[in-house]
């Protein structure tokens, strides 16, 4: 990492935790804490004027949650920041909720403040899905009938298998360049199959497309 | 011998015979009903003085078993006299006959045993202290419930003794047969009706939804605290070298929040707890080898491979597994008694897998499941679906029993 650091902004209603982690990402030398808000409504008014590269949003706060924020962060800005969802639990319905919403991926506010900030990172430059295997779990926790939707693998447009097989790479956890290497083909055909990808399943990032992708059947989950 | 002689000393029949005697007592307001209309209808034929009489004592029984009253008072007295375990009557909606008709039945049933139970006592007591004492005074002529009977003096007239021991062992006996009556009788008549058994299940299943919240609502707040007391102990891991009074602040602050998150488990422990607490911990898989060996100790040989990490399992998975070893063993144990068993504990990345299998002797086809130990294997099906694993229990192959369970090692599979 070189030049300015990455701007955070810290949403999260739990006093100690928020400065337990505004003080451990503040020692990171390419991380900086821009802001800090104890609820989403106060979320919203520093994101948009401190412009922050990633907001890490907590879920279930008062006023206003992490997910409506989500939502509005994805819809307001013009440039939305990159959103990790923090959460105690990994088996939380609202942070499933919040994935859906636009959030990027999410993390364990209990895990290692080099992972947290590993996350970040990966975030911040966008071209790979943070912790496959976690965003799997999560999908394999929902029950069957909130996994169906009734708009199911009939999109507008269908993928073509080279979409599908991206798609599920981007499942795995691979990175586009990474996926370049795997099919052998150049980064610029990984992105624009990525995008046609997004476009068609009307998703905004990696995550919701992944997750869109498990809840149709297009990847099944545990298949790799 | 024994047997027929046991009622004699056990307190049982004497509680029973006591609340026979309740039965009579309580009768007694009815009865006096009765015998007023007796005086009152003392001209006429008998036949009516009878039907009087009757519809006097059926009538003062009906309307006593009407009043809910008289009903929480009987059973309270049952669980008293007969050590059963009534539930109290619950309010329920709507006809309440059902449950006052059951109630006039005891009453009658009560009072009916409670009369004919102090005849015959009378009856063999008066027996018995009638022939032994006069014996003992010198024997004498007497007359018998209108039977003349000669009772010698010394030797000749010793076989009162014995008459009289079989007139007490028969009051005794009789006694013991009413509080048998009365006990066999008691949960049909006093138990809940199906009505009162709805509004229990629906308080039952009230309460548990309370629990339930409950149990969330600790779960997130200590989850909570936990990850707080985390990352505060990563600041002050931090902190310590550069700037010890900010980490001297996060460890009280650590210190502060475990507290109160342990007063937060002893108030909600306390409501969620169902009956007592075990004084001793539950077993987890670290206890496994004492286990073993104590049933190696039964002579039968048991062939134990484990793999994987079996030390660093979820508790509640760990102690799970144990459950399905030792219940496991003990119907192996009762069903094929020192055939050899094999054992297979297998922990992966995601998974715990728990194999049991043991031949049957003789061949023998294996009972079914569903009749023989059913109420464990059971129990432990649902507890390891609760947990999101899968469990299967019955006859495998080669006429032999095998047991298997996979309990996933994360909430979330």
């Amino acid at each position: 990492m070189t030049g300015a650091p990455l701007t955070l902004l810290l949403v999260e209603d739990d006093e100690l935790t928020r400065t337990g982690l505004r003080t451990l990402l503040s020692a990171q030398p390419d991380l900086a804490v821009v802001g800090e808000a104890a609820d989403g409504a106060e979320a919203l008014q520093l994101a948009t004027s401190l412009r922050p590269d990633v907001v890490l949003m907590d879920v279930r706060m008062p006023r206003m949650d992490g997910i409506e924020a989500t939502r509005r962060l994805r819809a307001d800005l013009e440039v939305p920041p990159k959103i990790i969802v923090i959460t105690t639990f990994e088996s939380d319905d609202y942070v499933y909720d919040a994935l859906r919403a636009g959030a990027d991926g999410f993390i364990l506010k209990r895990a290692p403040v080099g992972q947290i900030a590993h996350a970040v990172r990966l975030v911040a430059t966008g071209d790979t899905l943070l912790f496959p295997d976690a965003v799997r779990r999560l999908v394999a926790t929902r029950p069957p009938t909130a996994r169906q939707d009734p708009a199911g693998p009939r999109l507008p447009v269908p993928l073509t298998g080279r979409e599908t097989d991206i798609l599920r790479l981007m499942a795995t956890g691979l990175s586009n360049p990474q996926i370049a290497e795997h099919l052998t083909v150049s980064m610029e055909t990984v992105k624009t199959h990525v995008s046609n990808v997004l476009t068609k399943l009307g998703a905004r990032n990696r995550t919701q497309a992944v997750i869109l992708a498990y809840e149709s059947g297009i990847v099944v989950p545990g298949q790799g | 011998m024994w047997t027929l002689i046991s009622p004699t000393y056990r307190a049982d029949t004497y509680r029973g015979w006591t609340l026979a005697m309740a039965g009579v007592m309580v009768s007694l307001p009815a009865v006096a009903v009765a015998l007023a209309v007796g005086l009152v209808s003392g001209g006429w034929p008998p036949a009516v003085r009878w039907g009087g009489l009757f519809v006097a004592l059926a009538g003062t029984t009906a309307v006593a078993g009407a009043l809910p009253a008289v009903r929480r008072w009987n059973i309270r007295l049952a669980n008293r006299a007969l050590r059963t375990r009534l539930p109290a009557p619950l309010p329920v909606p709507g006809r309440a006959w059902p449950v006052r008709a059951r109630t006039v039945a005891w009453l009658t049933l009560h009072q009916a045993t409670g009369w004919l139970l102090l005849t015959t006592t009378v009856l063999c007591v008066t027996t018995a202290v009638a022939l032994g004492g006069v014996w003992i005074g010198g024997g004498d002529d007497i007359t018998f419930f209108t039977l003349p009977v000669h009772i010698a003096a010394g030797p000749a007239g010793a076989w009162t003794v014995p008459v009289s021991a079989a007139a007490l062992l028969s009051g005794a006996l009789l006694s013991a047969l009413a509080t048998a009556l009365l006990r066999a009788t008691a949960p049909v008549l006093l138990g809940h009706g199906p009505d009162e058994r709805f509004t229990a299940l629906e308080t039952q299943v009230r309460e548990l939804e309370q629990r339930n919240r409950l149990a969330r609502e600790l779960h997130d707040s200590v989850g909570h605290t936990l990850t707080a007391s985390t990352v505060q102990a990563a600041v002050a891991g931090e902190l310590m070298e550069t700037d010890p009074a900010a980490a001297r602040r996060a460890l009280a602050a650590i210190e502060e929040s475990c507290r109160s998150a342990l007063d937060d488990l002893d108030h909600v422990l306390g409501v969620l707890r169902e009956g007592r607490a075990a004084t001793t911990p539950e077993h987890t898989l670290a206890d496994l080898a004492p286990l073993l060996e104590r049933l190696r100790h039964t002579g039968t040989d048991i062939d134990v491979r484990t793999g994987g990490d079996l030390t660093h399992l979820p508790a509640t998975v760990s102690r799970e597994a144990y459950r399905i070893v030792q219940e496991g063993m003990t119907n192996a144990l009762r069903h094929a008694p020192r055939a050899p068993v094999t054992l297979r504990l297998t922990a992966g990345s995601d998974w715990l897998a728990i194999d049991m299998a043991n031949a049957l002797p003789d061949h023998r086809p294996p009972r079914s499941p569903a009749r023989h130990g059913g109420r464990g294997l059971v129990g432990l099906d649902e507890r390891v679906r609760l947990l999101r694993g899968e469990f299967t229990a019955g006859p495998g192959g080669e006429g032999g029993w095998h047991l298997s369970a996979r309990i996933p090692l994360r909430a979330a599979p």
